[in-house]
C-alpha cells in the first residue's frame, strides 16, 4: 500500500509541479503586490482603499457584474430550452449538438466582424427592426453595445451549454419516464419532476462555468472597441490592463481582491452541489 | 410508416431552424470571402455610414465570385504565413505537453487513494475556477522573472499544466468500474500497466474533449499574446487578424476563413470521440 501512495504522487508530480509554478505561486506573489512593492515597503490597506475608490474601478466593476447578472441567466436560459428540444428531436440529436458546438471552438477574432456587421447602422438587426416598423437603433456606441457583446456570448457559448445538458438529460432512465406517463403524466410534469432533478447537477456546474466565461468577457470588448472603449463596456479587466501598463501593480493586484466574493461563491455553489450528489 | 417519415422530416427542419442562427455568421464569412473586389469595396464603403434607407450590400452568393481575397492575402501580406506557422507550433507543443501530464495526474485523482487528495483537488477546482483577468497580472510577473517574457513558452505552459483538463479526464474516468482495475490488478498489472494498457485507451474520448478544447483555445488567444509577446514575428494568427480588422485591411475575410477552418477540420474528424467524452463525463 505504501508503494502505491508513492507511485500516485508519481503520477500527479508533473501537473502538481506546473501548477505551482504557473498559478500557486504567481497568484500568492501578486495577491502581494497589493500590500507590498518593492520600492516602498509595506503599503498596508491604502492601496486597496484607493483602488476600491477610483471611479473608473467602480465603473469596470459595475459594468462587469451587470454582464454577468445577465449574460449568466439568458445564455443558460436558452440552452436549457435548446437542450429539451435536441432531446425531443432524437432522430436528429446527434448532428444538431455538433452543429450547435461549431461557436464555441470558432476563434473569436474570426467572427467579431460579422456582429459588426449585423449591428451596423444599417446592418441585418436594424433591418428586421425596420420590417418590424421600429426605428433603426445605432447599436455599435454606447449602452446599446452592451446588448451587442451579449449576444456575441449568448452566441458562442449557448451550444457549449446544450451538449452538455444534453448529454445529462439522455441518461434520463426511461423507466422512470415511462411509469410517469403510465400513472398520466403529460409532457410537462415530466419536464418538470423527471428531467429538471435529473439536470440539476449538470446546471450547477454550467451555471460555475458559465459565470467563469462571462468574466473573461474582456476579449469581446477589447476586439469590438480596442483599449479605450466607451464608459458602459469599460471592464474590470479594462482598469487592471490600464493599471498594469502604467507600473501600478498595487491596484492591478487589489482589483483581483474585488472579484474574491464572486469565485469564492462559485467554489460554494460546487462544493454544494456535490455534496447534494453524494448524499 | 408515411406518419413517421413525415415526423422525421419535420423534426429534421425544426432542428435545422434551431442551429441556423448559431451557423449563419460562419456561412457569411465563407460566402463573404468570395467576394470580387469591387463587391468587397462597395460593402466596406457602406458599413459604419448612416444614411437612411439602404442597407449593407452583403452578396450571398457573390454576384461575381472570385478568389481574389485568397490571392491578395497570400500577395500582400505574406507573413500570415508565418503567423499561421506559429499558431500552428504553439497549439501542437501545448497539446503534447497537456496530454503527457493531465492524463496521469486525472488517473491519480479519480482512482488512486493517497493523502491530500480530497484537499489537493479541491485546490485545483479553485484554479479552474480563475477567470484569466485574476490570473494574468500574477502570470506577468512569473513569466518576467523566469525570463519567458516575449516567448511563445509563456503562452504554452500555463495552458500545457490548466488545472482544467485534469478535472475533465478526472470526471471522465470516474465513469469506469473500479473492478476492471482491480482485475487488472489481480492479474499481476502493475499501476503503470494498468495506466498504460487500460486506463490511457478507456480515456481516448476525454482526451479528445481536452484536445479539441485546448486547441481552441489556444488556436484563439488574444489577450496572452498581447501580455506576453513584443516581437511581431512571433505573432499568432488570431492577433494578426486583429490587427488587420482594426486596420481595415480588406484581405480579412479570407484571413478568417484561414483560422476557422483548422479547428472546424478538427472537430469534424473527432467528432464522434467529443460527443462520447462529454457524455460519459460525470459534469
Amino acid at each position: 500500500m505504501k508503494g502505491r501512495q508513492a507511485s500516485a504522487y508519481l503520477l500527479l508530480a508533473p501537473s502538481l509541479l506546473g501548477v505551482l509554478t504557473f498559478y500557486v505561486v504567481p497568484l500568492a506573489w501578486g495577491s502581494a503586490f497589493a500590500v507590498w512593492s518593492p520600492a516602498k515597503g509595506f503599503l498596508g490597506v491604502q492601496a486597496l482603499a484607493d483602488t476600491m475608490g477610483n471611479a473608473m474601478f467602480q465603473q469596470g466593476l459595475s459594468n462587469t457584474l451587470l454582464f454577468l447578472i445577465t449574460a449568466v441567466p439568458l445564455t443558460l436560459g436558452l440552452a436549457l430550452c435548446l437542450s429539451f428540444i435536441v432531446y425531443f428531436l432524437r432522430s436528429t440529436s446527434g448532428w444538431v449538438q455538433s452543429l450547435l458546438f461549431l461557436p464555441y471552438i470558432v476563434p473569436t477574432v474570426a467572427v467579431i466582424f460579422m456582429f459588426r456587421w449585423a449591428f451596423d447602422f444599417n446592418g441585418v438587426i436594424n433591418r428586421l427592426l425596420s420590417v418590424l416598423e421600429i426605428p433603426r437603433v445605432i447599436w455599435l456606441s454606447g449602452a446599446q453595445m452592451r446588448a451587442v457583446i451579449l449576444s456575441l456570448f449568448v452566441w458562442k457559448n449557448t451550444g457549449f451549454f446544450v451538449v452538455l445538458l444534453s448529454a445529462r438529460l439522455s441518461g434520463t432512465p426511461r423507466e422512470l419516464v415511462e411509469a410517469a406517463q403510465l400513472d398520466g403524466a403529460g409532457r410537462w410534469r415530466c419536464i418538470w419532476h423527471i428531467y429538471l432533478p435529473q439536470l440539476r447537477p449538470t446546471l450547477v456546474f454550467s451555471t460555475v462555468l458559465c459565470t467563469v466565461q462571462a468574466l473573461d468577457i474582456f476579449r469581446e470588448c477589447y476586439l469590438l472597441s480596442g483599449n479605450y472603449p466607451a464608459r458602459e463596456v469599460y471592464t474590470l479587466q479594462h482598469f487592471l490592463y490600464n493599471c498594469f501598463h502604467r507600473g501600478d501593480y498595487a491596484s492591478a493586484a487589489s482589483a483581483l481582491y474585488a472579484l474574491l466574493p464572486v469565485i469564492a461563491g462559485l467554489v460554494w455553489l460546487l462544493l454544494r452541489g456535490d455534496a447534494r450528489e453524494k448524499a | 410508416m408515411r406518419v413517421k417519415r413525415h415526423r422525421k422530416a419535420l423534426e429534421s427542419a425544426v432542428a435545422v431552424l434551431m442551429a441556423l442562427p448559431f451557423l449563419l455568421p460562419l456561412l457569411v464569412i465563407l460566402a463573404d470571402s468570395f467576394l470580387s473586389d469591387w463587391e468587397l469595396r462597395q460593402l466596406m464603403a457602406e458599413v459604419g455610414s448612416f444614411v437612411e434607407g439602404r442597407f449593407l450590400p452583403l452578396r450571398i452568393p457573390p454576384v461575381e465570385a472570385s478568389l481574389h481575397q485568397y490571392r491578395a492575402m497570400l500577395l500582400n501580406r505574406p507573413e500570415i504565413l508565418r503567423t499561421l506557422f506559429n499558431s500552428t507550433g504553439i497549439v501542437i507543443v501545448t497539446l503534447a505537453g497537456m496530454l503527457m501530464v493531465a492524463p496521469p495526474a486525472a488517473f491519480a485523482f479519480a482512482k488512486l487513494r493517497f493523502r491530500g487528495r480530497d484537499l489537493l483537488f479541491l485546490g485545483y477546482v479553485v484554479l479552474l475556477l480563475l477567470p484569466f483577468q485574476v490570473m494574468c497580472v500574477p502570470q506577468y510577473l512569473t513569466m518576467d522573472a523566469l525570463q519567458l517574457m516575449d516567448s511563445p513558452l509563456a503562452l504554452i505552459l500555463p495552458e500545457v499544466f490548466s488545472p482544467l483538463y485534469v478535472f475533465l479526464i478526472r470526471q471522465f474516468l470516474r465513469s469506469i468500474p473500479d473492478s476492471l482495475l482491480e482485475a487488472a490488478a489481480l492479474d499481476g498489472a502493475g499501476l503503470v500497466r494498468t495506466y498504460v494498457s487500460i486506463v490511457v485507451p478507456m480515456s481516448v474520448p476525454a482526451l479528445c474533449v481536452c484536445g479539441m478544447l485546448c486547441t481552441a483555445k489556444c488556436w484563439g488567444m488574444i489577450e496572452q499574446p498581447l501580455l506576453f509577446l513584443k516581437t511581431r514575428a512571433l505573432f499568432p494568427l488570431s492577433l494578426y487578424i486583429n490587427e488587420m480588422l482594426s486596420a481595415g485591411q480588406p484581405e480579412f475575410l479570407s484571413a478568417c476563413v484561414l483560422a476557422v477552418t483548422p479547428v472546424l477540420l478538427l472537430f469534424l474528424l473527432l467528432n464522434d470521440d467529443i460527443m462520447k467524452g462529454i457524455t460519459q463525463m460525470e459534469l
